[in-house]
């Protein structure tokens, strides 16, 4: 699961539904969001979230019950992960968090001794 | 006038040749402001106006190039095309002169210059793009107006935006670091979002498409380090050195990573501002960065105001090298 490129406009629409509710099949998305859109296509997006991996689901009858992987808040938590890690690695952005992570524990002990001593003095 | 493109190309390859010219003159003038004992943030500067050597060298020669066949084109004088015997003739009207193998390289030039910049554009876009949809996530305003909190756990703490700067912080950081190191860690942002560092790198990748594929990198780093070290010493100027150091050392303590394997020296650039800090500031002379743009117009008016000697070296140039 990339959180990054996994939603479209629909999907993030489905999706926030399935937060809101907990769980959902395609019949009861489609009356949540009142009949935008054809019942069918709902059903194609919850099958794509699901290979996305994005939604967990099992079957109820003849229907296919769905829920969500992650809540909402851990979704956005790794979407902002993700964001950030991406703009790191890409060097597009300043910073101390970009520049300091190369030293290892043995040198920051030093250092901080070097600061303490050099504030006593 | 209306340029053909042979010898358009044939312009396009010399150039190449000045570009050559002002990246050999990089490398050493690196090194050279590496040794400097100058404030940083003159450091920086004075690394951005070495990066527009390169730059600096097409625009002269293109002057010089242009130069007599735009004067013709305004009727006030009248190109010398006529006076060349078997000399080597640089014109943008007539063809006949062009050299194929100077059309080669320009055409190649071309290309490779703009698959380079598409690339970096492409970069740059997707850059932007991952950055709104951060902001999109962020709330911005509880640690002040030009701060966007983001809930992640990434060491974040970044100013990010060449336009519109912001400094991005994440949760993970915020409850990381006691408020003093917190206010120390954001001083030194802000005073990126104030210098404008993102715009300047990414005024620094453009004059690399003036430059030899590869020559601009260690100006780059030493403009980044130099950059780092001038929002270090402006963060110490409020807060004081040892607690902007400490500041550094607990953010590289929460981002703790294994050091890769290529790093020989771990942990050198951390330990050169830590220093940097304690030891105090550093003489800062009278530069800026505002220069820059001056000095390239001064150099595109000397070599307008010479414009027939070095159009005529550069044709001579030409004859030598290539017969053309």
């Amino acid at each position: 699961m990339d959180p990054v490129e996994a939603l479209g406009p629909l999907e993030a629409r489905v999706m926030d539904s399935m937060w809101t509710a907990g769980t959902g099949t395609a019949r009861e998305v489609y009356a949540t969001l009142g009949e935008e859109w054809a019942y069918t296509t709902i059903m194609t997006t919850l099958d794509r979230l699901h290979r996305k991996g994005l939604l967990l689901r099992e079957k109820e009858g003849l229907a296919w019950r769905y829920r969500p992987v992650l809540a909402r808040d851990a979704f956005e938590r790794a979407k902002v992960d993700a964001l950030a890690e991406r703009l790191l690695g890409e060097g597009h952005g300043l910073g101390l968090a970009a520049l300091v992570d190369a030293a290892d524990a043995a040198t920051l002990d030093r250092l901080a001794e070097l600061i303490e001593a050099r504030r006593r003095a | 006038m209306i340029p053909t493109l042979g010898a358009f190309l044939q312009t396009v390859a010399v150039l190449v040749a000045a570009s050559a010219c002002g990246s050999l003159a990089v490398q050493p003038a690196v090194a050279g402001l590496r040794r400097l004992r100058v404030a940083p943030a003159a450091r920086a500067d004075l690394a951005v106006a070495v990066a527009a050597l390169p730059a600096g060298a097409v625009v002269v020669v293109a002057v010089a190039v242009a130069f007599p066949g735009a004067l013709d084109l305004l009727g006030l004088v009248r190109d010398h095309c006529d006076e060349h015997g078997g000399h080597g003739h640089l014109c943008l009207a007539h063809p006949a002169g062009a050299a194929p193998s100077l059309v080669a390289v320009g055409a190649l030039a071309i290309a490779a210059t703009l698959l380079r910049a598409a690339r970096w554009v492409a970069a740059r876009a997707a850059a932007a793009r991952d950055l709104t949809a951060l902001l999109r996530l962020g709330v911005r305003g509880a640690e002040g107006p030009d701060v966007v909190r983001v809930d992640g756990d990434t060491v974040l703490c970044h100013a990010a935006g060449a336009w519109a700067p912001r400094v991005l912080v994440s949760t993970r950081l915020l409850a990381g670091l006691p408020p003093a190191l917190l206010s120390a860690a954001l001083a030194h942002e802000r005073a990126h979002v104030e210098r404008r560092d993102v715009l300047a790198r990414d005024l620094l990748a453009v004059l690399g498409f003036f430059a030899w594929p590869g020559v601009l990198s260690d100006a780059a780093v030493a403009w980044e380090e130099a950059a780092e070290e001038a929002a270090d010493a402006a963060a110490a100027e409020r807060f004081g050195g040892p607690l902007v150091a400490s500041a550094l050392v607990a953010v590289a303590r929460l981002s703790l990573a294994p050091a890769p394997a290529s790093m020989p020296i771990v942990g050198a650039r951390l330990t050169r501002r830590v220093r940097a800090l304690l030891d105090g500031p550093l003489h800062r002379p009278a530069l800026a960065l505002s220069a820059v743009p001056g000095l390239l117009l001064a150099l595109v008016a000397l070599a307008a105001l010479n414009a027939e000697p070095l159009h005529h070296a550069a044709e001579t140039a030409l004859h030598l090298l290539f017969g053309a």
